[in-house]
């Protein structure tokens, strides 16, 4: 994972601060989502993303022969943490 | 989360824990290594009027040589087993299995006993004892009997002990010559309870080919899950390799697991398929062809 910046002072006071973080953390669930969705070729719509369900969409991907890309991905399901 | 008042007794010897056990029946719960019955107090979800703990007798601990095997008291730390050089010269698979429960400081305190006397769903030792075909001694004020593991077992969290016994000791045969192991589990962090955990046992004839097989699963039913379609179809097979798929895709149509906040079915039901192809070749790997 790369992380970039983008400085948006605030204008409503004078050292042009905002609050910090919970705005960091909104986008991440929709980060995983997208590089899943470019590795995978799923399409993420809801959160949490359980290991269940994640392997669900993976076998059902492969089952209907669009998985081709992942091998045999489905195989990860077992790595736990 | 406190418990419920309980009265406890600490006998010092095993014929008063079971004369105490004899009087109070299914009022009262028996003490081990407290490492699921406390938690289970603590919620309320056992509201035992008596606890009987056998911490303090002493001689229901030990690890010690029977007929080739080895018998194992009930009181034995889970990290005593695990470190003992006579589990791990006879019983491999119990010795890598008991790596697999909890963390250090759960296998300090935690029983051999009280985790088979327990029989949680998802526990390792009870897949163990089905697998190595262990014998459990069961006490009482009216004598011993002795059940087999695979007989133990008789629906969620129950087991064939009456309410007025205890379980005094295990003993296991020892571990067929040359034959390989393996133990596998997936859990969602290392020391959870098992989402799947699996142990096998391959052995040898003298032509490389399996002549039996074990293939025991905990995490998918409510209790240890023997295998018997897969152990068969591995039987007989040289190399052990070429049946790899053939054993996931039995194990798959075996296994209906329930559903529950840490996995769903099809989860568990993939997973037990990988693990077992898993435990399978890390099995054919360590066995060796009798001399």
């Amino acid at each position: 994972m790369e992380i970039g910046h983008v400085e948006t002072p605030s204008p409503l006071n004078a050292l042009g601060v905002k609050g910090a973080g919970e705005a960091g953390t909104i986008p991440v669930p929709a980060v995983f989502a997208s590089a899943l969705d470019d590795a995978l070729g799923t399409r993420i719509t809801e959160m949490p993303l359980s290991h269940s369900r994640l392997l669900e969409m993976i076998l059902d991907l492969e089952a209907a022969g669009r998985g081709g890309h992942t091998g045999r991905a489905a195989d990860a399901g077992g790595g736990g943490a | 989360v406190k418990p419920a008042p309980f009265g406890y007794l600490a006998p010092a010897t095993r014929e008063h824990a079971l004369a105490a056990l004899r009087r109070y029946g299914s009022d009262a719960k028996v003490l081990a290594g407290g490492q699921s019955l406390v938690p289970m107090l603590a919620m309320r979800l056992a509201r035992p009027a008596v606890l009987i703990d056998l911490n303090p007798i002493g001689d229901l601990a030990y690890v010690k040589p029977a007929r080739g095997g080895l018998a194992i008291g009930a009181m034995t730390r889970q990290a005593s087993a695990e470190r003992d050089p006579l589990v791990a010269a006879r019983l491999p698979l119990l010795a890598e299995a008991l790596g697999w429960i909890g963390h250090p400081q759960i296998r300090a305190r935690g029983t051999v006993g009280g985790s088979l006397a327990h029989g949680d769903p998802a526990a390792e030792l009870p897949a163990v004892a089905v697998a190595l075909d262990a014998r459990l001694t069961l006490a009482s004020t009216r004598g011993e009997r002795t059940v087999h593991a695979r007989d133990f077992y008789t629906g969620y969290l129950t087991t064939a002990l009456e309410t007025d016994e205890i379980l005094a000791e295990v003993r296991f045969p020892p571990q067929p010559p040359g034959a390989g192991w393996a133990f596998a589990e997936v859990a969602r962090r290392h020391g959870d309870f098992a989402l799947v955990g699996v142990a096998v046992l391959v052995q040898a004839d003298a032509d490389q080919q399996v002549a039996d097989a074990r293939i025991v699963f905990t995490g998918v039913s409510h209790g240890p899950l023997r295998i018997a379609a897969a152990e068969q179809a591995l039987t007989g097979r040289r190399p052990i390799r070429a049946a790899a798929a053939e054993i996931r895709r039995l194990v798959e149509a075996s296994v209906e697991p329930d559903a529950d906040i840490h996995a769903s079915s099809r989860y568990r039901r993939h997973v037990a398929g990988v693990l077992a192809e898993r435990a399978m070749l890390t099995a054919a790997s360590r066995m060796r062809v009798p001399s």
